[in-house]
């Protein structure tokens, strides 16, 4: 039988030595999983990570806990920093999930502890002070971080799968590969968003819909954005981000003048020329915003915030946003964050203004995983494009996509408030 | 149907219905592990059940939490009895690799040598495969 890659690959002496057992038996699977991926993917050698970020840090069944168990017996420990992302349940005392999901989720957390991993549970590690710098090598798994990480940061990572990241913590290897290269890293995709007005970019939500057409339009590759602002929040390039890593199996872009390696065009493509270019504007976006978004009256039963995990700034925006209604939800109003920025809300005092307005701040887990919040039925309204592209389907509900002010009046109306429609 | 030359991924042999996926699936949210039925309500082929099928699939996409939705799959006994990909993507590889770990009977992987042979097939086929090779 013909190996898929010709090419052979090169392996160092600790390589080696973990794939004949001298680092354990559980670094010997490890090394193992990870240079068949190598071998598959055409990778001519392993290089090092410098920190790793686990997706597998929620229970999803009997297998996993079985294999933890068995690594675990087998002496697994992470050899590189490692933070594991959002989990099944909220863990935290209070918690709104059921009792049997939060003790299945603490029970797998709880091995990955044990193994080394630090129990962040976010699916947003660039919020953390662990974040790592331009350049830097790194496994992470979680697409919107994976797609932050490249594109924002410069960082490098491929779109690591759950069990080859820790794989990856355990041995601090990872094969040579897709956006580790160079070359890979260029843009193949140019989209044209000059034909976007000049005020929309001040939205946040033209940024949720341009990620979710992105998406849509790049597939695999790696696109290059041109005709935007010069300015962008790192809110607003993360919801490009999140939103193309939804439709799409986007995990790098670049913006021009914006992102990490694009201050120019040519930088972006490596000077080469592009197999696609599409022209967007105002129109695909305004589709989007129909498409995605319920109309003006539809009841709601809940707001839900914060796919991927509410930011400090977004939550200063929010707090903003109420206070100028001076009015509180009358609909269940959840935002999950990670337990890092909840701190530093409540130092800054934010807590509690939040929860007097009917406010549910959340941690740990995500409220478009089933069973996570309770009570989600009808249609349920979100700023966030990744959290309306999956939750009908997790959730059986439908979602609602609109601008964080529409959110907070529709929390206090109970129903779509959408200030703005669209020209269909 | 002539014989179709297959890039090995994980070795093994298999024979059964084919059931092939018109657009590339996610495993995590898309697949119940449990039956192993497609529960994506944006696919085409939504309620189509991979069960013991030579599965070909166009891709994968979406989370990255896919090995562990496939892993629990074969662990409830719904797995394949083959899957072949139309283009290579680890994925699968990394899911049957930890089921053997901890000793479940997992299944081979395959990707097409040339991804246009997948024109070639039709779902509910009986198709053979050994040595790398598909017919």
């Amino acid at each position: 039988m013909r190996p898929v890659s010709q090419s052979p690959l090169k392996l160092s002496r600790f390589d080696r030595s973990c794939l004949q057992g001298d680092e354990g038996p559980a670094c010997r699977f490890a090394m193992t999983l990870i240079t068949e991926v190598a071998r598959a993917t055409a990778a001519s050698r392993l290089i090092d990570i410098s920190q790793a970020h686990l997706v597998g840090s929620y229970d999803s069944g009997p297998a996993n806990v079985k294999f933890l168990d068995l690594m675990l017996e087998q002496g697994a420990k992470v050899r590189v920093p490692t933070s594991l992302n959002a989990s099944s349940a909220c863990v935290e005392s209070g918690s709104p999930s059921a009792a049997q999901d939060v003790r299945r989720a603490r029970d797998v957390i709880r091995r990955y502890e044990t193994m080394g991993c630090t129990p962040t549970l976010t699916c947003a590690p660039y919020h953390l002070s662990s974040l790592p710098r331009k350049g830097e090598v790194i496994a992470w798994a979680e697409s919107n971080a994976i797609v932050y990480a490249n594109s924002v940061i410069g960082a490098r990572t491929n779109k690591t799968m759950q069990y080859l990241d820790f794989c990856a913590a355990i041995t601090g290897r990872i094969p040579a590969c897709g956006l580790y290269l160079d070359d890979q890293r260029l843009a193949t995709v140019h989209i044209d968003c000059s034909g976007i007005s000049v005020d929309r970019w001040s939205e946040s939500l033209s940024w949720q819909l341009l990620g979710l057409l992105t998406g849509t339009l790049a597939g695999s590759a790696v696109p290059v954005l041109t005709g935007m602002a010069d300015r962008a929040t790192a809110d607003d390039l993360r919801a490009l981000g999140s939103g193309a890593a939804s439709t799409g199996n986007v995990a790098m872009f670049h913006a021009v003048g914006l992102t990490a390696e694009a201050p120019d065009l040519e930088s972006a493509t490596g000077g080469r020329p592009v197999t696609t270019r599409f022209e967007v504007g105002d129109r695909e976006l305004d589709t989007l915003e129909n498409q995605y978004g319920a109309a003006p009256g539809t009841p709601i039963s809940a707001i839900c915030l914060g796919t991927p995990h509410f930011s400090f700034a977004e939550f200063q925006q929010l707090q903003a946003e109420f206070a100028d209604a001076g009015q509180v939800c009358v609909i269940p109003f959840y935002v999950t964050t990670s337990r890092h920025v909840r701190d530093q809300l409540d130092r800054h005092g934010y807590s509690e203004s939040l929860v007097k307005s009917g406010v549910r701040v959340l941690t740990d887990s995500c409220s478009y995983y089933g069973r996570v919040v309770p009570g989600l039925s009808g249609t349920v309204m979100t700023n966030s494009a990744k959290w309306a592209y999956y939750a009908s389907g997790n959730l059986g509900i439908k979602s609602s996509l609109s601008s964080l002010s529409d959110c907070v009046a529709s929390a206090i109306s109970g129903q779509v408030e959408r200030r703005t429609v669209a020209q269909s | 149907m002539r014989a179709i030359e297959l890039e090995v991924l994980v070795s093994g042999e298999a024979s059964g219905p084919l059931l092939k996926l018109r657009e590339s699936i996610s495993f995590w949210g898309g697949l119940d592990p449990a039956s192993g039925k497609i529960i994506d309500v944006q696919h085409p082929d939504e309620g189509q059940c991979i069960r013991d099928t030579i599965l070909l699939l166009p891709g994968i996409r979406g989370s990255t939490a896919a090995p562990g939705a496939l892993l629990e799959c074969i662990h409830a006994g719904c797995g394949p009895s083959a899957l072949i990909l139309a283009e290579s993507d680890p994925t699968p590889m990394v899911a049957v690799l930890v089921a053997q770990h901890i000793g479940l009977k997992a299944f081979p992987v395959y990707s097409l040598r040339h991804a246009g042979d997948m024109n070639s097939f039709k779902s509910g086929r009986q198709v053979v495969i050994r040595d790398g090779w598909l017919s």
